[in-house]
């Protein structure tokens, strides 16, 4: 009997992934004392920075599906010159590092532009609406990019038909493009979701690292692991885990459901 | 009546067509390929023609650089040659779509599913539909949307014999009751069709003259 090697290789790479990745992320779950589990996480220290990371990461993910719907229709429906760059462009945040991103946004709102906008009581510098507009800035292309793809699925001839029935742009839209396209659009919001709950550099270059204001997550766990505080640091990252892994389950019910 | 005279190219092809209809039922053949459902999307408004102009019944659809009114606005039905029905919805949903008050089910439905035979079919999604059924079904949700003019791009696709004398049968007695203008582009079972005495045929060069 022949061995087929081809498949017995890739068993052996998918094997070693699965297990690399699981064993960091359990690896985790070892340090965790028991005796000081119950205190830290019904600490002001754990839970003000996950409350914070839940709501700017809702708010950043509303505000990107705001921008990320209308702009994957038009990148869907549309063509006109300059799509391909402009395409492109949105999706920089994605090929960016997040550091890089964090500065480009810290000096746009150091400019003229940005003080004017400080001046109408809009600031990011260093507030919690930093932190808003950075995990929008990061997270809203991956929405994009998802919501395009399931706006391409839904025919023309769809909306063409609801047209010649007497329909409006609008109604179309309301009637026959999101009802076929909202599975897409909550994976890529789910999916935008996580990423901007998850976000890390353009925060801290955005947002800073003021305890108790614009700390987020994974900024509160930057924090007390350079100061030292191992189990701390280790027990919000394993609460963080725990978030992300729910994302993933509800995002695969979302994605296979009929 | 419908006036069109307008020119429509891509690369690879061109349609130039003028026709005038002078009764409520043209027929509009032609071979494979020679600008039939180019000429209808143009009529419905789902294409822009280069040049030219599309009237109905003295109001202009489309004017060369001045006039170009949305398909909504046209109240001209276009049922394509592609199945088109929304997959979200079920038989009787798609069939109601374009009826505004969902709680008064007009008596035109009842009608309409018996004659096509649809009445069985009411509650199933279009994925559980034969091509055949899909076109009946499609065929209906035009009829009910009581359009002024109503397009028909191959409605005979995937029917056999016995279902395509109903459906002829459906749409002259349709038109004679609603006084609707129906044009019926079609390559096949132009024989059943012998209640329609305006026939126009494209040919090439891709010119409608009146047969």
């Amino acid at each position: 009997m022949s061995v087929n090697w081809l498949k017995v290789t890739f068993i052996f790479l998918f094997t070693i992934l699965l297990i690399l990745v699981l064993s960091a992320y359990l690896s985790l779950f070892s340090l965790i004392q028991k005796s000081s589990l119950f205190s830290i996480i019904t600490s002001t220290e754990f839970y003000r920075p996950l409350l914070f990371s839940l709501f700017s990461s809702t708010a950043a993910t509303l505000l990107g599906g705001l921008f990320a719907i209308p702009s994957a229709y038009i990148l869907s429906r549309y063509t006109f010159p300059g799509k391909d760059l402009a395409e492109g462009i949105l999706y920089l945040p994605v090929l960016v590092p997040p550091l890089v991103s964090g500065l480009a946004l810290l000096v746009l709102f150091s400019s003229p532009a940005g003080h004017w906008l400080a001046a109408q009581g809009i600031r990011f510098i260093f507030t919690p609406a930093g932190a808003v507009m950075a995990q929008f800035f990061i997270a809203t292309p991956y929405a994009l990019r998802t919501i395009k793809v399931s706006f391409n699925k839904v025919e023309q001839s769809l909306e063409e038909a609801a047209t010649t029935l007497g329909d409006s742009p609008a109604r179309v839209f309301t009637r026959i493009t999101l009802p076929l396209a909202y599975k897409g659009i909550l994976s890529g919001l789910l999916l935008a979701w996580a990423r901007a709950l998850g976000e890390f550099g353009a925060t801290i270059m955005l947002a800073g690292t003021i305890a108790r204001y614009s700390e987020t997550m994974p900024v509160a766990i930057y924090l007390r692991f350079s100061t030292g505080e191992m189990e701390t640091a280790v027990t919000m990252a394993a609460m963080m885990m725990l978030a992300a892994l729910v994302i993933l389950i509800v995002t695969r019910h979302f994605l296979t459901a009929d | 009546m419908l006036k069109v005279s307008i020119t429509k190219s891509y690369p690879g092809f061109s349609l130039t067509t003028e026709l005038s209809t002078s009764q409520n039922a043209t027929l509009l053949s032609g071979q494979s390929g020679s600008g039939k459902t180019t000429l209808l999307r143009c009529i419905a408004g789902l294409e822009k023609p280069d040049h030219g102009y599309i009237s109905f019944n003295d109001s202009f659809f489309f004017r060369e650089g001045s006039l170009n009114i949305p398909p909504a606005k046209r109240k001209a039905t276009l049922m394509s040659q592609e199945n088109s029905l929304f997959p979200h919805l079920t038989v009787s949903q798609n069939i109601l779509y374009s009826i505004k008050k969902k709680s008064q089910t007009p008596d035109l439905y009842h009608s309409v599913i018996k004659k096509l035979g649809l009445d069985t079919l009411e509650h199933k999604h279009p994925a559980c539909l034969s091509g055949g059924e899909a076109r009946r079904v499609m065929l209906a949700r035009s009829l009910l949307h009581r359009p002024a003019l109503l397009l028909l791009d191959e409605p005979f696709t995937g029917l056999d014999l016995k279902l395509c004398r109903q459906v002829s049968s459906l749409l002259n007695e349709y038109r004679e009751t609603y006084q609707t203008e129906i044009i019926i582009a079609t390559h096949i079972r132009q024989d059943l069709l012998n209640w329609i005495d305006n026939r126009l045929c494209l040919i090439p060069p891709k010119r409608a003259l009146a047969g």
